[in-house]
């Protein structure tokens, strides 16, 4: 194992212990203010559209934006749809993916 | 533990472990699929199997696991993985404090065991299932055979896709790593029901396309943090409205 994936990995590993643990450990000492049980409820949602939308613009590719028109971008309109249908985590998976390996196979882009 | 809440006869341990492997099933099998997907992407990103495997042994988080292995591809520096695991994570200790009820009676090492090996799965199941029974003194060993389950389970199906990985070269770039942003997608899309989540999916897009130039992809955390704030300010206005146009 490289060195650097180690530290990542054991470094995951520890936060995964520091949001779950506490809390049980510290069973009756623990409250959560309402204020900090909202923002949490939130954390999903913030950071993955934060991930999804630069990625289907290719941003990490192109920081200029010059790559906005893409596959991925199509794959990621079709996934919403999908989502949007189904609510189905694997259908919106199946779609996707599905576009995104037709487009990448096709001379359209 | 109050007396009224156990029954007569409390079940055996053995009747609890097989219970609460039964009403983790549905999950262990919804969470197959991203075993896999799981396995196959760390493969084809040149991860080891001994890497791949010590991710779903030790950090057990689909989530946090595909984004790493998809930030680990483009050289992102380590506290910037730590930030995201513990943003997309930080949501357990929800889980555990809505459960910390049904274990304070319970030894350290059993609380600590219970709540090392949470999961979105385990969560569901059990929190139905103490709302549906209630407690009594054998309940933690279906609680703990949900955790086990959950966990075998997740490094089989990882296992079974680092095989897959190895036998299909050239996954990379082959359209494949789409699957990732598929399944955040089909995550986000079923959450916005609220003008908070809502606020929360616009702001986080709007803020990560503005800041995406910004070295250590520092846009992506700060996006994430804003996006929160946003949110919660959103949701304080619709509560403090509700509140006046009960009052008037």
């Amino acid at each position: 194992m490289s060195v650097g994936i180690g530290i990542v990995i054991l470094g995951m590993a520890l936060i995964n212990i520091a949001v779950r643990c506490p809390i049980f450990l510290m069973a009756n000492r623990i409250r959560i203010p309402p204020l900090v049980k909202d923002a949490l409820a939130h954390c999903p949602v913030a950071v993955l559209t934060a991930i999804i939308v630069p990625t289907a613009l290719h941003l990490d590719q192109a920081p200029d934006g010059s790559q906005w028109f893409n596959p991925d971008l199509v794959a990621t309109g079709a996934a919403v749809a999908a989502s949007l249908a189904t609510r189905n985590l694997l259908a919106t998976i199946a779609v996707g993916l599905g576009i995104a390996l037709l487009l990448r196979h096709l001379p359209v882009f | 533990m109050p007396a009224a809440d156990q029954p007569a006869v409390a079940p055996g341990r053995r009747a609890e472990i097989l219970d609460g492997l039964r009403i983790t099933l549905p999950f262990m099998v919804g969470a197959a699929p991203f075993g896999v997907i799981f396995g196959a992407l760390a493969t084809a990103q040149h991860l080891s199997v001994v890497e791949t495997m010590a991710m779903s042994l030790f950090v057990f988080s689909g989530s946090a696991q595909i984004v790493a292995i998809s930030l680990l591809a483009v050289a992102t520096p380590a506290w910037v993985i730590w930030a995201v695991t513990l943003i997309l994570n930080v949501r357990h200790s929800l889980y555990a404090a809505s459960l910390v009820g049904y274990v304070r009676h319970l030894a350290l090492g059993w609380r600590f065991i219970l709540s090392a090996g949470l999961t979105d799965e385990t969560f569901a199941a059990m929190e139905d299932r103490y709302r549906r029974l209630g407690m009594h003194r054998n309940s933690h060993w279906a609680f703990l055979s949900s955790i086990v389950g959950m966990h075998l389970n997740w490094n089989c199906w990882t296992l079974a896709g680092i095989a897959i990985g190895t036998q299909i070269k050239g996954l990379e770039g082959s359209g494949l790593e789409f699957a990732v942003i598929a399944t955040f997608i089909g995550m986000v899309v079923r959450r916005l029901r609220t003008p908070g989540a809502l606020t929360a999916a616009a702001t986080a897009g709007i803020m990560a396309v503005l800041l995406a130039a910004l070295p250590y992809k520092a846009g992506l955390t700060i996006a994430t943090l804003v996006a929160i704030a946003a949110a919660v300010l959103v949701d304080r206005r619709a509560a403090i409205q509700r509140i006046r146009g009960n009052a008037a």
